[in-house]
């Protein structure tokens, strides 16, 4: 195999790992399977978390933050996660009888509304 | 009583009046970055700083942002990525750590079921990252943190994107040999 299969190989492991999926199967070659081995430690070694700055920073942004800037973030955001088919489905389904032509999600507290106006 | 409508509407209001966008992005965001930076700069309090000076730069250049001109993590990592670059700039200084200069980290065995693993790997990676060419800290930062697509890391980097993933395969090849010298086993 060559160091460029290799490569493609291991990137398309490593997307898979990214995205989330714990288990990507049985990988033949040792070497790539060390390296994900070693890319699933990194991934698992959140620096983060030991950030000291977090919580300040964010209390200090927020005092910073306009309802013009909100509105950025909720579009922004919005783009960022596009309803699924079945999100659009439910809202279609959620207030008969009206069409909808904007649709906005929101998030409040945790709640997932969808609303059609 | 409310109607349903009126019952929605009220809660539109509430949400454009909190800061529920910005605390959706911020939780998002903020451990991305922050170990994007934290990839690239080795000092963990001036990676701090840093990580604070590019969400202040963020929310002063929001009113800029063209949802269509670049997806918003594009965005964010562009700034992001300016930030660290001016840092170095600023410092004129570059932290490599080369091989020889790590004979103190020698010979410690490892072991990744060990409860404090993640503290002695964070720091052990840090050092190990620190060897590796600054654009290959760049690339696999990007790559990890980011969030970014394999086309848009190497829009980045100026390179074309099978270069990309096999500098990515190398550098996580030499991040391993690196550990591995210092007795780090990744396997165990």
């Amino acid at each position: 195999m060559t160091e460029k299969t290799k490569a493609e190989l291991y990137l398309a492991y490593l997307d898979r790992i990214l995205a989330g999926e714990k288990d990507v199967g049985p990988v033949e070659d040792g070497e790539i399977a060390k390296l994900l081995r070693l890319a699933q430690s990194m991934i698992a070694v959140d620096i983060s978390v030991n950030s000291e700055i977090r919580e300040t920073l964010r209390k200090q942004l927020l005092t910073r933050i306009s309802p013009a800037d909100n509105a950025i973030l909720i579009d922004a955001l919005k783009e960022e996660n596009e309803l699924t088919e079945e999100e659009l489905r439910y809202v279609a389904a959620g207030l008969p009888g009206q069409a909808p032509f904007v649709v906005i999600r929101l998030k409040i507290s945790g709640v997932k509304i969808f609303f059609d106006m | 009583m409310f109607t349903q409508k009126q019952n929605i509407e009220e809660q539109l209001t509430i949400s454009v009046d909190d800061d529920s966008a910005f605390v959706e992005l911020y939780n998002s965001y903020f451990p991305r970055v922050s170990n994007y930076v934290h990839y690239r700069v080795d000092d963990f309090h001036e990676a701090d700083d840093l990580t604070s000076q590019i969400f202040t730069k963020l929310f002063i250049k929001l009113e800029y942002y063209l949802p269509e001109k670049a997806p918003l993590p594009v965005w964010i990592f562009s700034i992001a990525r300016n930030s660290v670059t001016d840092y170095y700039r600023s410092r004129n200084r570059n932290t490599y750590v080369f091989l020889e200069e790590t004979a103190e980290l020698s010979d410690l065995r490892f072991n990744l079921d060990d409860a404090v693993v993640s503290r002695e790997l964070r720091q052990y990676l840090h050092r190990a990252l620190a060897s590796l060419s600054e654009r290959e800290q760049e690339i696999i930062a990007l790559k990890f943190w980011s969030g970014c697509t394999n086309r848009d890391i190497a829009k980045f980097i100026g390179i074309s994107e099978s270069n990309t993933g096999v500098i990515l395969f190398r550098a996580m090849r030499r991040l391993r040999q690196i550990l591995e010298s210092w007795g780090i086993n990744i396997d165990d």
